[in-house]
């Protein structure tokens, strides 16, 4: 065991159920190293997961608080805990692909219109691989899966001039960056940024699945072969024309530019104790039409 | 596993290990190769066989996906050849 899982995971979930060559650790060991780099204890942030290959692998692995999400509303789940922690108090949140890009999107489209502080980062494998190797919404057009024999028929997220992080920064994200798992401190550095952001941050994290989608999408479990192919998609040269051309590094930082969904409730609130809110419009259901402490319904 | 004559000190896990073999991909000093023990998972841990060649670049760190690579700087090479580490 290496040091950083030495310091911040448990010793019985290290070292974990992966596939020889899964890259999902890769993942997790550039979150902890940014982790250890940004100062951050394991009472300072509450670690949330979703399902799949990421969740899995990830879950109950942090020393400090943990929690695993249903499907798809682990979002949900960490903006009860955004209203409830304290703001120094940060909320980590490691899901995958068809968890954050499929089930959970309609969840993680109001975290970022909310801006609620969390950190999520995906881990995207290309589909549903814990499952047996099922396409997803990030898995290439004409990739042949398990549930796509002839190649997958559609464009997911990456593709046919979609970009997820895109529709994120426009539903409110304010930090944006996406990343593979071979790269090294650029990635940390990039997660580092957004550990730091008071914020809804997302770090898009490709990583390679070598028993589904290498073996069958790629035909190889090579990981030279792998590594090759991950190269390739972000290279600016590309190519053999597999697979989307994606962009390695922030995509959008707009830190600081938005309040924070916990904080702005909790001074909303407060105004509203204190009488001190001004409401847009006026109440006609509120005795006080300003609204105040003694505002309540009309008795008939 | 203390490499006395070397700048930096690899450890690999040899039950940890699941002999993905990214460390001997990515190392471009070529140090890491295959073993041959099994370990209690039915892997053969790969082992830093040239480990004086190590130039601390970390590559094989950030590759390794299951927290068993560990590399230490220990004293900078002295003159003494590295013998005070």
């Amino acid at each position: 065991m290496d040091h950083l899982a030495e310091r911040y995971l448990r010793p019985r979930k290290i070292p974990g159920t992966a596939c020889s060559g899964c890259g999902l650790g890769q993942v997790h060991k550039k979150i902890l190293l940014a982790v250890e780099q940004s100062g951050i204890g394991t009472d300072d942030l509450v670690w949330g997961t979703g399902i799949g290959c990421s969740g899995r692998q990830t879950f109950n692995t942090w020393k400090g608080d943990n929690f695993a999400g249903t499907h798809g509303r682990v979002y949900a789940m960490a903006v009860g805990l955004r209203a409830a922690l304290p703001e120094e108090k940060k909320i980590l949140l490691t899901v995958g692909d068809g968890d954050a890009f499929g089930i959970g999107l309609s969840h993680l489209l109001h975290c970022a219109r909310r801006n609620v502080g969390m950190t999520v980062i995906v881990a995207d494998n290309f589909g549903y691989q814990s499952t047996g190797g099922q396409y997803g919404y990030t898995t290439p057009q004409g990739f042949v899966t398990d549930s796509s024999p002839y190649g997958t028929h559609e464009p997911g997220w990456l593709q046919g001039g979609a970009d997820i992080l895109d529709i994120l920064k426009s539903a409110g994200a304010t930090f944006l960056a996406r990343y593979s798992s071979f790269e090294g401190q650029k990635a940390v550095a990039g997660i580092k940024k957004a550990l730091d952001n008071k914020g809804f941050s997302l770090v898009h994290c490709i990583y390679p699945c070598v028993t589904h989608f290498g073996a069958v999408g790629l035909n190889s479990r090579d990981n030279g072969e792998i590594v090759r192919w991950f190269e390739e998609l972000f290279s600016a040269k590309n190519r053999s024309g597999r697979g989307p051309h994606l962009t390695s590094g922030i995509t959008h930082d707009a830190r600081g530019t938005r309040p924070e969904f916990a904080a702005a409730l909790k001074a909303r609130t407060r105004e509203i104790r204190e009488g001190r809110h001004v409401p847009a419009c006026s109440n006609p259901y509120l005795k006080n039409s300003q609204g105040g402490a003694e505002g309540r319904h009309v008795q008939a | 596993m203390i490499m006395p004559d070397g700048r930096y000190r690899i450890d690999v896990d040899f039950e940890a290990c699941k002999a993905c073999g990214y460390c001997a991909l990515i190392c471009p000093a070529k140090i890491f190769e295959r073993g041959a023990d099994l370990n209690k998972k039915g892997y053969s841990p790969y082992r830093p066989a040239n480990p004086d060649a190590c130039t601390g670049c970390l590559r094989c760190f950030y590759m390794c996906p299951d927290f068993c690579l560990e590399v230490t700087e220990t004293a900078r090479k002295a003159k003494d050849g590295g013998k005070t580490a």
